[in-house]
């Protein structure tokens, strides 16, 4: 389980730092897709509940120093959101469209009703923090294309990994 | 069974020791200096975002570089065509500006104040949306200190963008002026009345100006600019900080409340100047 948690942590930062500097050039719109939730999401979804925790607490840490957060708030919530995504893990097949998307629903609407919630309970002014708007909603149809690419990518890698070594397991 | 029962329990175990440490870290980050532990803990990811930030723009500029040379080409002829007109204002602002010098010295104000700058390049934006943080290319070893201000040119204005926030060594993050924790001394470049401009938060990219007197209700209209007024602020005077779009007079409060559009578009500035004079 170390394995898959270190991969995804790792490709969940790259794609964090892909999110803040070459996406924003790029997207239409004041919004990015969140990549790396997805990927979390993907990951957490096969691997279960250890992966999804571990890598959504590292991930969000890199994105804590990335951003002008408190330190543990992103961390927080991608933990959250790796931690109910691996509780799937067994109970649903994931496949590639219907049910990955609806998961990448309930997670940005995690990411931004959480987000409000600690933001409401440090004192940290709302508007400083982004909230349901246009720009989440950009966020959120990104999310939605984008997803099924992901997730088919995270299967053909993984397929590919179990094949030649074994898999992560 | 009893495998899979044991396997839920210890990572609900991990999940409450990760979140009470995500709580912990949030508390213990807003009571000491964020920037300290920011710049220790975060010094390799800022290293990958810098890297990865500075190749992007090189490959960028390398693809770029034959667009802007056609635009080049036609801002050429359209400056040639400018300058014709220009040289006859000139003349006229030769003596204008040794009329306002002399009255300048009339009245006291024998000093200008000037701001050297340091240039820096946007290298990344927030990655997820939820915060409005700039980070630019330079860092401790280029001078910068928490709190410097940061301001762009664009469309013609030399306005205020925002302020440095926390400082690496080789990157710096910018909270940007439309963020709800900012306050800057401002001032009516027209009507000279004060008060003190706020952000309303990122997603409406609006400023709003409070405490003034309501007795400057005529003498503001749409459109009029917003400067710094440089009191008792990290902020210089007379940099351009937003253009009113809305006076609000409500009746019970005894100031107006006006809505400003922030001069700098944070979504599309792509380098920024630190003043130094306020270091």
């Amino acid at each position: 389980m170390i394995a898959p948690a270190l991969v995804t942590t790792v490709s969940g930062i790259l794609l964090g730092v892909l999110q803040s500097t070459l996406l924003p050039d790029i997207m239409p719109g004041a919004a990015v897709p969140d990549l790396a939730l997805i990927l979390l999401i993907a990951s957490a979804w096969s691997y279960g509940c250890f992966v999804g925790e571990i890598s959504g607490f590292l991930i969000g840490l890199s994105f804590d120093s990335m951003t002008l957060s408190p330190l543990g708030f992103h961390a927080f919530l991608l933990t959250l959101a790796g931690y109910l995504a691996g509780q799937l893990q067994g109970r649903i097949t994931p496949g590639v469209w219907m049910f990955p998307v609806l998961a990448i629903l309930a997670a940005t609407v995690l990411k931004y009703a959480g987000s409000l919630l600690i933001a409401l309970i440090l004192g940290i002014s709302f508007g400083s923090v982004g909230h349901f708007s246009l720009s989440t909603a950009i966020e959120t149809v990104e999310n939605i294309i984008l997803t099924p690419v992901i997730f088919r990518l995270f299967s053909l890698v993984d397929r590919l990994i179990n094949r030649r070594r074994g898999g992560f397991r | 069974m009893r495998e899979r029962s044991d396997k839920g329990i210890r990572s609900e175990a991990l999940l409450i020791l990760l979140l009470i440490l995500s709580v912990l870290l949030m508390i213990f980050t807003s009571v000491l200096e964020q920037g300290m532990i920011r710049e220790r803990g975060g010094r390799l990811i800022l290293f990958i975002q810098r890297s990865f930030g500075t190749s992007l723009e090189r490959i960028k500029d390398g693809f770029g570089s034959l667009r802007r040379l056609r635009e080049m080409r036609v801002q050429y002829e359209s400056v040639l065509q400018t300058l014709s007109d220009y040289r006859g204002i000139e003349r006229e602002a030769v003596e204008l500006r040794r009329e306002n010098r002399v009255l300048k010295d009339q009245l006291g104000f024998s000093r200008e104040m000037e701001f050297t700058n340091i240039p820096a390049r946007i290298i990344a934006r927030d990655p997820s949306n939820l915060f409005s943080s700039i980070t630019i290319d330079k860092g401790s070893m280029d001078g910068i200190r928490v709190g410097t201000a940061v301001t762009s040119f664009q469309d013609g204005f030399f306005g205020l963008m925002g302020k440095i926030e926390s400082v690496g060594t080789r990157s710096s993050q910018v909270r940007p002026i439309v963020d709800q924790d900012i306050y800057v001394a401002g001032r009516m470049e027209r009507s000279r009345h004060q008060g003190l401009v706020q952000g309303r938060g990122n997603e409406n990219g609006e400023l709003i100006m409070r405490y003034v007197n309501k007795s400057a209700r005529a003498a503001i209209g749409v459109n009029d600019l917003v400067v710094t007024s440089g009191m008792n602020s990290i902020y210089p005077p007379g940099i351009h900080v937003g253009r009113v779009s809305e006076v609000r007079s409500l009746e019970y409060a005894n100031s107006l409340d006006i809505i400003l559009v922030p001069i700098i578009n944070v979504g599309s500035a792509e380098y920024v100047f630190l003043l130094k004079s306020s270091l």
